[in-house]
């Protein structure tokens, strides 16, 4: 990188690069249009710590990702800087010593300090191999090349299991795949082990060792190369000369194929697929041709659709929220619902639906006041440029798609886009679309009824407390890492933490799953309690914000001052730490008698005493505790 | 060829992410600070794109200063 003469130097570079830069939606999109041309540009300035400063780049978080392998790895650097980017988190990389995966893995090096957060492992099968293996075809291809295999494979596994012990970090590690023709040409097929079945074998064995490691995952490289094209992934003239195995190219496509990660480990997930209707979800626009003329059905172009449409439902099968964003008139989008049944969309797959004649900014805003998330939790997909270019410039933190020019290619380009991926994934989680479905239900009948306290008794709400077990602790992990609005702490808590915290005497982790007569809401609130001297300690509480408003809150404080009595103790600690999105939980601690006894810069600590005070469950509420 | 020159120096400027002042009076890409492998062969690849041409292995170890690169692509187009 240049080296700058004096400070003056530095700080006037730095202004030239942050005028230079692209709004956070722009970058966005450059991601989104695979535009090469702009990430190269971008790629070969590195510094992006600036961004903090400006406006236009709300919420930015950060994060440590760490690089360790055997090939040139540097190229990879800025791909993976303006891909975190995207997302709003800058990001350090760090890239271990050339060649030396296993010393980096091994001893105390810098790809294991702390405040990494993400250990990614670049090794091919050649590199893990001795060379009287990978360069003579006959052995490889041999029962002594699957032996050499299998050992290459639990060596880096116990790498790997060994680093586990040192760091927190996620570890990626990558498939292995065949990056040359097999040496035996036509006469592969016949030999009794394949050269593809190498890889197969490898493959499958990382896999079960990876298994046994908490928190490692395996980066499916061998699949985006499959997708890319390995003549467009390989350079040869990169490899031989600087032993660089990727073209740029490639490294952009792999830097966008790693944001889910990302997302994931920073609670950025996007949680809801906002639709247009009119040449989204059928072709053709229904208030001009008619219910019965737009295309959608098993023939023709009107099956890009339908395919498009049920792509979105499989995501609401995995728990994304759905919501509708079009200009129509209502009538006809109803009745075309109803008469139209090769739809495979129904009107109640939909937590919000925003059909009218204003602008999509401003729909996007009411659903998400509507189903209460964050506006960075919306994901919008529109086949209108310029509406997308409206909304864009409107509102930053709404993820704007951009489609493929073609509705065929619509389904894939959906799924493989990641945006609603999730490392931690539970039963849950997988019904919150529905749920949040059944929540405009319930807010149709709250409309109708008049008070509050009829409307609550009306749902005949039952509470259930489970202390943590094996079955809860993804959904414990899940909530944990992606609650933002209702949460005392926001502690990230990770598996390991939970698994370790929960076989102590000295804390008590609770959650709560409630249903109504609507449906059931799952596993929506946590609590973690921990006994300290002459007190207990709340080190987490948070509740899903659909669950919010309901008298959860409360019930969950009932149960800490039990717990608390159980612990043989009578002072419940607790401290409001305050973030950018937790403004809904600031007041809770006051307003059921807690005492605020200090205030640390954002921090505020908390002390309630239950000789002399009682913390009470709500009245319409029903308990249900579960033993462990 | 002045003009192959002038835009041989513009990709070194973007790749070096340096103003195309401070570049003028580079010729031989050893003499640029920080010069390494890597942007020798980001130079390659960008020079690559900017002209639509590609060199092989033997051209790209030849290609070691703005002189013999605006040479071999005057050559190529």
């Amino acid at each position: 990188m240049t080296n700058h003469k004096n400070v003056e130097d530095v700080a006037v570079a730095l202004t030239q690069f942050t005028q230079k830069l692209p709004s956070r939606a722009q970058l966005a999109r450059i991601f989104e249009t695979d535009d090469l041309q702009r990430a190269r540009q971008l790629v070969s300035s590195w510094n992006a710590s600036p961004l903090a400063e400006r406006k236009d780049w709300p919420d930015t978080q950060s994060i440590t990702i760490a690089v360790c392998g055997f090939s040139t790895l540097e190229y990879l650097k800025p791909h993976l800087m303006w891909a975190t980017l995207a997302d709003g988190i800058v990001s350090d990389v760090i890239i271990g010593q050339y060649n030396q995966l296993y010393q980096d893995l091994s001893v105390q090096s810098r790809v294991s300090q702390p405040d990494v957060e993400v250990l990614w492992v670049w090794e091919q099968l050649n590199d893990l191999l001795p060379l009287e293996v990978s360069k003579n075809a006959d052995i490889l291809l041999s029962d002594r090349g699957i032996d050499a295999v299998n050992a290459a494979i639990d060596s880096l596994v116990h790498a790997i299991a060994s680093v586990r012990n040192k760091t927190g970090a996620l570890i990626l590690v990558n498939d292995f795949f065949s990056d040359r023709p097999s040496p035996f040409g036509i006469a592969d097929s016949s030999r009794e082990v394949h050269f593809e079945q190498i890889f197969r074998i490898a493959n499958d064995r990382l896999q079960k060792g990876l298994a046994t490691i908490t928190h490692s995952v395996i980066f499916p490289l061998a699949g985006l190369l499959r997708d890319f094209g390995l003549e467009r992934a390989v350079d040869r003239r990169l490899e031989l000369l600087a032993d660089c195995r990727f073209t740029p190219e490639f490294f952009f496509r792999i830097s966008r194929a790693f944001r889910p990660y990302v997302r994931s480990l920073k609670a950025a997930v996007k949680k809801v697929l906002v639709l247009d209707l009119d040449n989204t979800l059928w072709g053709g626009v229904v208030g001009e041709d008619g219910w019965d003329k737009v295309k959608i059905g098993s023939e023709g172009a009107g099956k890009a659709y339908l395919i498009f449409q049920t792509a979105a439902l499989e995501l609401y099968n995995r728990g994304v929220i759905l919501a509708i964003n079009s200009k129509n008139n209502l009538d006809d989008v109803k009745e075309l619902f109803e008469r139209r049944q090769e739809m495979v969309l129904k009107p109640e797959h939909f937590a919000s639906i925003r059909t009218n004649w204003q602008d999509k900014a401003k729909n996007c805003l009411e659903i998400a006041e509507e189903i209460n998330v964050g506006l960075d939790s919306l994901v919008l997909w529109d086949d209108n440029p310029a509406e997308r270019l409206f909304v864009r410039g409107s509102l930053n933190q709404v993820y704007v798609v951009e489609p493929p020019d073609d509705p065929a290619d619509w389904a894939d380009y959906l799924i493989r886009s990641g945006l609603f991926d999730s490392l931690q994934f539970s039963v849950e989680d997988a019904t919150r679309g529905q749920m949040y479905a059944q929540d405009r239900l319930r807010r149709q009948t709250a409309a109708a009824v008049q008070d509050m306290e009829s409307f609550l008794s009306s749902l005949e709400l039952e509470v259930e407390v489970q202390p943590v077990s094996e079955q809860n602790i993804p959904r414990i992990v899940s909530l944990l890492s992606r609650t933002n609005q209702f949460n005392l702490t926001t502690k990230r808590h990770t598996e390991q933490t939970i698994r370790d915290w929960a076989v102590r005497s000295d804390f008590r982790i609770t959650c709560y799953a409630a249903k109504d007569r609507f449906g059931s809401y799952g596993i929506v609130g946590v609590t973690i309690l921990t006994r300290t001297t002459g007190a207990t300690e709340i080190d987490s509480l948070l509740l899903s914000c659909r669950a919010m408003g309901k008298g959860i809150e409360k019930t969950m404080l009932s149960v800490i001052a039990g717990q608390t009595k159980q612990f043989g103790v009578k002072k419940i600690k607790a401290v409001y730490k305050k973030t950018k999105k937790n403004a809904s939980i600031k007041d809770f601690l006051p307003d059921n008698g807690f005492m605020l006894i200090a205030e640390d810069g954002d921090d505020k600590h908390f002390e309630f005493d239950l000789s002399q005070k009682e913390l009470v469950l709500p009245k319409h509420i029903t308990i249900k505790q579960v033993d462990k | 060829m002045a003009e192959t020159k002038q835009r041989v120096i513009r990709v070194l400027a973007e790749v070096l992410n340096r103003s195309l002042e401070s570049l003028t009076e580079a010729n031989s890409f050893i003499k640029i600070p920080d010069w390494d492998s890597l942007y020798h062969l980001n130079v390659i690849l960008g020079l690559e794109k900017e002209f639509s041409i590609k060199f092989d292995i033997n051209e790209v170890m030849e290609i070691t200063s703005v002189d013999s690169a605006v040479a071999l692509i005057e050559n190529k187009i």
